[in-house]
């Protein structure tokens, strides 16, 4: 038990008042000369031990009685947070979970409205004097107000103003901002309410938020504010990808649209819709355009997802916004995915030939050449335009008029060539690196391994002898699971075993020191399980290394057409997808665009399409490591938007949620009681009266009225008793 | 003090006293034949009786009407009237200091006593006065000049008390002294043992006087209305006693009640005239009413 105003407990001195108007009343004495002694002797002696009972039992009635006036008026509570100067004034933190699934609405009001309404009875049911900062959190912490401020009226006004954004929700890096926020604060009281709607994806660190709360527990009451909405039904497009490769234009373009019903019902007759906007089109939300394509799936079990091709045509090089929904439920931020593809009307490939050959049937990309020369259909142009060159003049050539290089079996070149190199890639070009009898791999290993980081594995000594022409070893089928190599995956798109390697070199994938940069992949390995080609990203860029040559010398690759071409094909696929995987973030990251030198300081307009009108940002072309860049606030909502810069062409880029929100489920009873011995953790309701609950927790429960009914009876008690004593005896 | 004893004669209370006049309630000898009867029947003023005529008997006695009428021979009583000595005992002890008013009970006492004395005197009988506490402290003996009513009231004047009461061995003594009838009129708190005080009350009676107990009380003494925080001083060496009054009154009331029912009851019990007095009474209408009474039960 505490004392809510424990100061006036010193009024329990009190209790000396009757004492003392006792002794002073014994001052206070009529004295009367008497002759019937002998008659009041008797009296007294008959009486006088009553009498000095009655006295005490009266003397302790009324001693009690101030002592409880006292106890009363220093309210004293059961479990109370009451310190000396009773509830002292607290600098507190409401961090409000505004991840999309807070959007769940029931109709009549969203997670997100209750946890706004908790909010504000939390900054109501704060002890007097006390700050707020008000901070929203998701996957990372958003201070609104960052400090805590005494104006809590502005508070209220900042919590009523919030929105939910479309982020995913990981709380532990903003419960850790926030109480290194409140640690420092000088208060002596802290409190950190956590309101949310306690879905497992917020708490997927649980036990690090657990450690990192009871760790705290001393320097910062945490409460958990978990706000219950029991629906869960939810339906949600959780992928949304361009499957055919290449974005070329004027061809029918498949797109892969994943459902995934995160509800415990199945559903039923679930309609895709496909939509397709262009850049031009800014003029109108992507949500209005008409659907393009539609498919309906029959049923999704609960927990199930299922894919659904759905085809559109681009018209024109550039970008298109592209949109896959479904219809709208309880929880709309899923409800539609859009992705920016870019319309391409020809990929260009500079092909540098390393070893050219005495016939064109010799050269290096001979091969390479015939491939890229058949992507065209009937009557139209090639797809990849590929363009023959020779180490010697590729210093000549403006890479930024390629997407793609392709180094085949060439032995060395000039540093200033790699670093040309190394810019196109960073900018987003794609490197296809073959190797050869003429390659000089210490070169490679230091120039473009070592010195620039573009080479995703270290190039060892060949291993085999390409003139026996006998099979040294092949590719392996099983662990498939790279985009480029999932085709394989079906036998039908041919055997990657029938391969016959004859001559190869040893890939030893790098592990970067730098975190910044994103390790290797294995696209395909051998039998003997070392890599055969890997993948790297590097800057918007990506870069592909083979383990034999592009040419027949050392395998029979490029004679099987069936794995030689989708491979290619699906190289420069890659690469070129590479090259809009920057247009296509997730809420949360930050746009950056590598742009031309010309529009360096120009003011660059980013429009939200799903808002009409809405203007999202507005920015400067910066200077960036020596590149034009366009870098744009962290995205808060999902869909496209539409980026102006100066007079170029406008450029769109797609906004996407975490799936893994998607999903409703909240922690369980055993997470929670877990996150009970860490935090006090409240259920809050639509019409909970969170403030008086708080009200309560912080004060506790008041015995107040205990101590007033005591009073009334001792009070009641104590004048019968006087009345009942001074009668005449 | 001499000088403060034309003071004990309340003016209205002796007129009053004087038109009723002290009549001896019982026969009482007395050495003048006036308005008392004597319990010695002879031929004297009042009939009494007839008794047969035997021989020797004076025929001055013989009743001739009677002998007329029906021929037999009776002589005619007569009751003898006498003067009476009536002795005043005023208790002069320290608890007769009390008074809640102007009036102490011992001034209360005096006046009674000197009203009572000059009416007396007035009337041609006897007085004696005595002034006790444990101890008789000053006698008067009889004397039937009313002007030694001057003596007595200086006498009651001057007196001041001192000692504790001791009421029994003064009545046995008056007993003793006085063989011959006459009244006796104790003026008393009676704050004694009340046993002691009626045995010698009875002791009195046995000698054929007439005893009359004026019971001067303070009307705080009867009703105790005292309250809040009360230290009473005890007179006669009493000591001192604090306590809230109001809380023991009924207690202090039943003892005091039982006393005086016991004084009372005890004076019936031996045809003893009681009177219990309040000083806050009016003298003149104590006396008044007691003479009055006396006056309704005495035959003449």
């Amino acid at each position: 038990m505490s004392f809510l105003n424990p100061l006036l407990l010193f009024g329990i001195a009190g209790i000396s008042v009757p004492v003392i108007i006792h002794l002073l009343n014994r001052h206070k004495i009529q004295r009367v000369p008497w002759a019937a002694m002998r008659f009041l002797k008797v009296s007294i002696e008959n009486n006088q031990r009553r009498l000095q009972m009655e006295d005490l039992i009266l003397l302790l009635l009324r001693v009690l009685l101030i002592a409880l006036i006292a106890l009363a008026l220093a309210r004293p509570a059961l479990n109370a947070a009451a310190g000396l100067f009773g509830q002292p004034a607290s600098a507190t933190l409401v961090l409000i979970d505004h991840s999309y699934s807070m959007s769940q609405t029931t109709g009549v009001a969203s997670r997100f409205d209750v946890a706004k309404r908790a909010a504000n009875q939390i900054i109501e049911s704060l002890p007097s004097g006390s700050s707020v900062a008000v901070w929203m959190a998701a996957d990372a912490a958003q201070p609104v107000i960052a400090e805590p401020s005494r104006d809590l009226a502005l508070a209220r006004k900042t919590v009523n103003e919030l929105k939910p954004s479309d982020r995913a929700t990981d709380l532990l890096p903003a419960i850790r901002q926030g109480i290194e926020m409140l640690n420092r604060t000088q208060s002596a009281s802290r409190d950190l309410y956590i309101i949310t709607d306690g879905q497992q994806s917020g708490f997927r660190q649980l036990a690090a938020i657990k450690q990192l709360l009871d760790s705290s527990k001393e320097q910062v009451r945490a409460t958990i504010v978990m706000v219950d909405q029991p629906e869960n039904a939810n339906l949600a497009v959780s992928s949304l990808v361009q499957s055919s490769g290449v974005a070329a234009i004027d061809r029918p373009l498949r797109f892969s649209a994943v459902v995934t019903n995160y509800g415990d019902q199945p559903a039923r007759d679930v309609r895709v819709s496909l939509r397709l906007a262009s850049s031009d089109a800014t003029d109108r939300a992507t949500g209005n355009q008409s659907p393009v394509d539609d498919a309906t799936i029959d049923v999704i079990d609960p927990g199930q997802s299922k894919a659904v091709s759905l085809f559109g045509r681009l018209k024109n090089d550039g970008y298109y916004a592209v949109t896959a929904s479904i219809t709208p439920d309880r929880v709309p931020a899923d409800d539609a995915r859009t992705i920016v593809v870019r319309g391409t009307k020809r990929v260009k490939v500079l092909l540098v030939d390393g070893d050219i050959g005495r016939e064109a049937r010799d050269a290096e990309t001979f091969f390479l050449r015939a491939v890229f020369a058949a992507s065209g259909t009937a009557g139209q142009p090639a797809l990849i335009e590929a363009k023959a060159s020779d180490a010697g003049s590729m210093a000549s050539e403006n890479l930024d008029d390629y997407d793609a290089i392709v180094l085949a079996n060439v032995a060395d070149m000039a540093s200033t060539t790699v670093d040309s190199i190394n810019t196109f890639v960073t900018k987003g070009g794609g490197l296809l690196i073959f190797p050869g009898d003429r390659m000089r791999r210490p070169f490679y290993n230091e120039e473009f391994g070592t010195r620039t980081g573009l080479l995703p594995a270290t190039i060892g000594e060949p291993k085999g002898d390409e003139k026996a022409q006998s099979r040294l070893t092949t590719f392996s089928e099983s662990q498939l699971d790279h985009p480029i190599a999932t085709l394989w995956k079906d036998p039908a798109s041919g055997r990657l075993g029938s391969i016959s390697i004859y001559k190869y070199v040893p890939l030893t994938p790098i592990t970067p020191t730098d975190k910044k940069q994103s390790a290797p992949k294995t696209v395909l390995k051998l039998l003997d399980g070392t890599a055969a080609i890997v993948e790297k990203t590097v800057g918007e860029g990506r870069v592909i290394l083979f383990n034999t040559t592009a040419d027949s010398a050392w395998s029979d690759l490029p004679a099987k057409p069936g794995v030689f071409v989708p491979m290619l094909y699906r190289s420069i696929g890659a690469i070129v997808e590479k090259r809009d995987e920057s247009l296509n973030l997730t809420v949360g990251q930050k746009f950056i665009h590598r742009t031309a030198i010309e529009v360096l300081g120009k003011e660059a307009e980013i429009t939200y399409l799903n808002e009409e009108g809405a203007l999202a940002d507005s920015r400067r072309v910066e200077l960036v490591n020596g590149i034009a860049t366009l870098t744009g606030d962290p995205t808060e909502r999902a869909g496209a938007y539409h980026v102006r810069i100066n007079d170029q062409p406008p450029l769109l880029f797609a906004v996407q949620t975490d799936p893994s929100e998607s999903n409703l489920d909240t922690i369980s009873a055993n997470e929670q009681d877990q996150l009970k011995a860490s935090a006090n953790l409240i259920l809050c309701k639509i019409d909970t009266d969170l403030a008086a609950n708080l009200k309560k927790e912080r004060t506790g429960t008041e015995l107040i009225f205990l101590l007033a009914v005591l009073l009334m009876c001792l009070a009641v008690t104590e004048s019968g008793l006087a009345m009942w004593f001074s009668r005449s005896k | 003090m001499a000088e403060a004893a034309p003071n004990l004669l309340d003016p209205q209370a002796v007129s009053e006293a004087e038109s009723l006049g002290m009549q001896a309630r019982s026969v009482v000898e007395g050495y003048l034949a006036g308005n008392h009867k004597s319990p010695f029947r002879g031929f004297s003023v009042e009939f009494t009786q007839h008794r047969e005529y035997v021989p020797g008997d004076d025929l001055r006695h013989l009743d001739w009407k009677v002998l007329g009428k029906s021929d037999r021979y009776y002589i005619k009583q007569y009751e003898q009237e006498t003067n009476f000595v009536c002795h005043i005992l005023v208790d002069g002890s320290e608890s007769m200091k009390y008074g809640s008013g102007k009036v102490t009970k011992l001034a209360y006492a005096k006046q009674m006593a000197a009203v009572l004395a000059y009416v007396i005197l007035g009337e041609r009988d006897a007085v004696s006065l005595t002034l006790f506490d444990n101890d008789v402290k000053h006698y008067i003996p009889r004397t039937g000049n009313l002007a030694s009513i001057h003596n007595i009231m200086t006498t009651l004047a001057n007196f001041q008390p001192t000692q504790a009461t001791s009421i029994a061995p003064v009545l046995h003594q008056i007993a003793r002294t006085n063989p011959r009838k006459g009244i006796v009129i104790l003026i008393s708190d009676c704050f004694d043992d009340e046993q002691a005080i009626l045995d010698g009350i009875q002791h009195l009676r046995f000698g054929g006087h007439e005893v009359i107990v004026f019971q001067v009380l303070d009307h705080n003494e009867i009703d105790f209305p005292f309250k809040g925080n009360v230290e009473f001083i005890g007179y006669e060496g009493t000591g001192r006693q604090t306590t809230r009054p109001n809380e023991i009154r009924k207690s202090y009331l039943a003892a005091i009640n039982a006393f005086i029912d016991t004084i009372k009851f005890g004076c019936e019990k031996n045809k003893v005239h009681y009177v219990q007095v309040t000083t806050q009474h009016p003298l003149h209408e104590t006396l008044t009413g007691y003479l009055a009474f006396r006056k309704r039960t005495t035959t003449k």
